[in-house]
């Protein structure tokens, strides 16, 4: 399922309302914008068979030492 | 020598001068102080300048050299950091107005591993804000490239490339989140590594994607990274992702060719934008790969768009978690298109930041599978060369495409794999901008991506011109 994100400037607002990410006057005019241009990839994302991988580490490269 | 021949010699060049007491640290110190005075302010590289600590320094390292005490690779080679790195009480900005007054107690570990091995630090270079996608307006207009004075050094480690590639350090250290030390080295005509995740401590440094995150030098050749790689590689308990094993000699094998070596190319992807001179330069790039006796092998690669999303999805995550305190406190402080980039961040719920974590072990996976019939990857670095500062689109062909996802079309794939990747110059295009490209390798086999890379540099000239600077 991909999912269909909904940025409006009104829903960006009640978003930050809850939670609590300060928004000025000029952010709102300017993120809903850049924000649905960055969840446009973010559906991508949801287009990818991810069965089987999940992420042991958030960090790329294991730390044991050399065999 | 002239004095240009001087400022422009490779760090390894000066380095083995020094110890053989043909010259001395005072003297290029001096040198390189008088460059930094007489085109900083045309150039904009430098935010900090040690110019009475770096020649007491100097002093001392000559004098270390004459009473028979060599310290390392870097002994007496004036150096430059980029200002995102911790250095014991000097300011430390990270290219914000939040920290311009920051003055650390301790060095990053990598500072300290600069100073263990005898280089001078000059001073602290620009770079985007917090090393993410902006400059602030507090440090003066943007950085200029010294290959023409209207295009940006591109992102975000611009001081650090501009300084010396403009001959005002010997080499310094940047950061790579996305591309951050590869961009710049391209746009600049410089070497410059991303090493493998965990082979290099971030300790100290501010963080701006911390699971993409790495610490990398610029060079004018392939030995001079090498040379600086191996003073910085190497466990450090103070990073949580550095790896617990010894740092290789990386420069044994230097003169190793590429002869025998299987370099993958990949296939041109769906909806790939890259500028015809670029292009050429990267098949012409390959030609003497193969030449040299490399044997060219076509790979699959995942969608580089697709890595290009989970880094801005991760990257952005973290940063805004990271600053959320700052950005309740002082978001009028971030230039605004910082604090946008961190809020856009702070709009991506958990369940996309994870998704694109599994998007990224799933990409790892599949780079993992090539790299077994291969052990190098050859890719352009970026689609186009050095911009005009004040551009938010760039024109490839007849296609406009958006600065900043042009950028990041082919560096992000190393940052989510943690693979280690070099940029190399290869050539320039007909308004004489330099030109780049990247070769990869596999996990820790750093040396194998430094062998590739100097065998390539061997072949060509390019890394012998500099900026047409007075």
């Amino acid at each position: 399922m991909v999912p269909k994100f909904n940025v409006t400037p009104e829903l960006v607002a009640r978003f930050a309302e809850m939670f609590d990410v300060p928004m000025s006057k000029e952010d709102l005019a300017e993120i809903p914008t850049q924000l649905a241009g960055g969840f446009s990839g973010i559906a991508d994302l949801w287009r990818v068979d991810v069965t089987g991988y999940e992420p042991a580490t958030i960090l790329p490269v294991e730390r044991s030492a050399e065999k | 020598m002239s004095e240009s021949e001087v400022a422009f010699a490779p760090l390894t060049s000066v380095a083995r001068r020094l110890k053989d007491g043909e010259i001395t640290s005072l003297s290029l110190t001096r040198l390189m102080l008088d460059r930094i005075k007489r085109l900083n302010s045309t150039l904009n590289c430098y935010i900090t300048v040690r110019e009475d600590e770096a020649l007491a320094e100097a002093e001392g390292l000559d004098r270390l050299l004459q009473a028979g005490t060599y310290l390392g690779p870097l002994h007496g080679v004036p150096i430059a950091i980029k200002d995102n790195m911790a250095t014991a009480g000097v300011r430390t900005t990270g290219g914000s107005r939040i920290l311009k007054d920051w003055r650390p107690d301790a060095d990053a570990h990598v500072v300290a591993r600069t100073k263990q091995a005898g280089g001078v630090i000059l001073g602290k270079v620009t770079l985007y804000e917090f090393a993410y996608g902006g400059w602030h307006d507090d440090y003066g207009p943007e950085t200029r490239n010294p290959w023409d004075l209207t295009r940006s050094c591109s992102a975000s480690s611009n001081g650090p490339a501009c300084a010396v590639a403009a001959g005002l350090a010997y080499a310094s250290l940047g950061t790579d989140t996305g591309g951050s030390v590869r961009l710049p080295a391209a746009a600049c005509g410089l070497t410059g590594l991303k090493p493998t995740y965990g082979l290099v401590s971030r300790a100290g440094v501010l963080a701006a994607g911390y699971s993409l995150d790495h610490v990398g030098p610029f060079g004018r050749t392939v030995a001079d990274v090498a040379a600086y790689l191996q003073a910085i590689a190497g466990p450090d308990l103070g990073d949580p992702a550095s790896a617990r094993r010894p740092p290789k000699d990386f420069a044994a094998d230097l003169e190793g060719g590429v002869s025998g070596l299987r370099i993958g190319v990949p296939k041109a992807q769906p909806n790939e934008l890259i500028e015809s001179e670029m292009r050429a330069a990267f098949e012409a790039a390959l030609d003497v790969l193969r030449k040299e006796g490399a044997k060219l092998i076509e790979v699959e690669l995942p969608d580089h768009l697709l890595s290009r999303t989970c880094m801005w999805a991760i990257s952005a995550s973290e940063l805004a978690e990271s600053h959320r305190e700052w950005l309740a406190t002082r978001a009028s402080d971030y230039s605004p298109t910082v604090r946008g980039l961190i809020k856009q961040g702070a709009f991506l719920p958990a369940t996309e930041y994870v998704r694109a974590q599994r998007v990224r072990q799933k990409i790892i996976a599949a780079y993992e599978e090539v790299m077994k019939r291969v052990e190098l990857i050859a890719m352009p670095v970026v689609p186009f060369p050095a911009w005009k500062i004040g551009s938010a689109d760039v024109m490839i062909g007849q296609v406009q495409e958006n600065l900043m996802a042009g950028l990041t079309r082919y560096c992000p794939p190393f940052n989510i794999t943690g693979m280690p990747a070099i940029a190399v110059p290869n050539g320039f295009n007909r308004d004489g901008l330099p030109l780049g490209f990247q070769i990869a390798g596999r996990l820790f086999d750093d040396a194998t991506v430094l062998r590739a890379a100097r065998g390539y540099e061997r072949a060509t000239d390019w890394r012998t011109r500099h900026p047409p600077l007075q």
